[in-house]
């Protein structure tokens, strides 16, 4: 019994015995996983309301939550998916009350790059940068007009590197509805992209006549 | 391999990685199937967008700030409500509260009316006329009273 339960600790994942230990009260470890997850914790919550400012008082939020939950912590599932699910939650409570107060208005801040940039300079190499760039505003544009939980599972899923049943875990459905998700989030970006693709082929054929 | 995996590959190419065998079939299938190739071909071209998406590092101060809400939250309520940070929105708010009351209650102080004021100074002119007049009275009485009393009935 004893060489199972030992066993099982050996068998946590890093993280989750950081965790553990922070719950032991050892502050120093809750150090170290700030240190390595508020990057990508940030990055989530950027690329969810796509406001850096916002972004980083919410993921204070998800660490001051992290740290108020270490006495209930059980490592029942992977660390990042825990930390996710916390993430998520706040990202989407913050989207619901921005919308409610301020009718349905984005979060939106003026980025570089978040309107489509017009080519005005006709080197190939420029021409490129900026066609990326576009493609880049119409992709981020249609992620933020994806439904939450669909660009929340694009999000964690691309850019975080979830696997499905994390996602699921994360955002609290099954495997196969974060499939369901995943399908309908890309199948919609991708055709985004194609009429983008379209229109710029239909311009420099315009142009080459 | 089946349609499905071949689409839940397309969507998941990070995902557990396939054998020589797998990999044979997955591309059969996009020589077969020119609707599967063409969205693998999409599929790649909208990850590749999605890559040059990258976010700015948090500020500085991320970790301090993350440190100064755990020690605030550690605070007993009394302290972090006398110590808050909208304390002084809070004051301003009072401040700005009791001068719209005592605006308001300046404002609904009785105005006398010009027809009011008539009838005041009306009945004040009177009351001074009936004072006048009970003077006049004392007067006269006093003046009679200074007359020598002749004889008092009774004590002749």
């Amino acid at each position: 019994m004893l060489n199972k339960f030992v066993g099982a600790e050996l068998a946590l994942e890093p993280d989750a015995q950081l965790m553990l230990q922070v719950r032991a009260g050892d502050d120093a470890s809750f150090d170290l996983l700030l240190q390595k997850y508020r990057c990508p914790i940030v990055g989530y919550l950027t690329r969810m309301v796509r406001n850096q400012g916002v972004a980083e008082e919410l993921g204070q939020e998800v660490f001051l939550r992290v740290y108020k939950a270490r006495a209930s912590y059980e490592p029942s599932a992977k660390f990042t998916t825990w930390l996710y699910r916390i993430a998520s939650r706040v990202a989407l409570n913050a989207i619901r009350d921005r919308k409610a107060e301020s009718g349905d208005r984005s979060l939106d801040e003026p980025a570089s790059g978040g309107q489509p940039v017009q080519p005005a300079d006709s080197r190939p190499t420029r021409e490129q940068e900026l066609v990326a760039e576009a493609r880049l505003a119409i992709v981020r544009q249609a992620i933020a007009a994806l439904p939450n939980n669909q660009r929340s599972a694009v999000l964690m899923h691309k850019y975080q590197e979830l696997d499905y049943s994390q996602i699921a875990a994360a955002l609290g459905c099954s495997v196969s509805a974060v499939k369901s998700l995943l399908f309908r989030a890309y199948g919609t970006l991708r055709s985004r992209l194609e009429e983008v693709a379209i229109n710029q082929y239909s311009r420099q054929t315009q142009v080459t006549k | 391999m089946t349609r499905e995996q071949v689409l839940d590959r397309i969507l998941d190419p990070t995902g557990p990685p396939l054998d020589e065998a797998e990999q044979s079939q997955f591309e059969q299938w996009l020589e077969r199937d020119p609707e599967l190739k063409a969205m693998f071909e999409q599929q790649l071209a909208l990850f590749e967008t999605m890559d040059q998406w990258e976010t700015p590092e948090p500020s500085a101060g991320f970790d301090e700030a993350v440190y100064a809400r755990i020690r605030r939250d550690a605070e007993p309520f009394w302290r972090r409500f006398l110590f808050a940070s909208w304390k002084p929105s809070l004051v301003a708010g009072l401040a700005a509260a009791a001068v719209l009351i005592g605006v308001l209650a300046f404002d609904q102080q009785p105005v006398d009316e010009p027809a009011q004021v008539a009838v005041k100074s009306a009945a004040e002119a009177e009351y001074y006329q009936q004072i006048e007049r009970a003077l006049d009275d004392v007067e006269m009485l006093i003046d009679f009273d200074a007359f020598p009393q002749s004889s008092e009935p009774g004590r002749s």
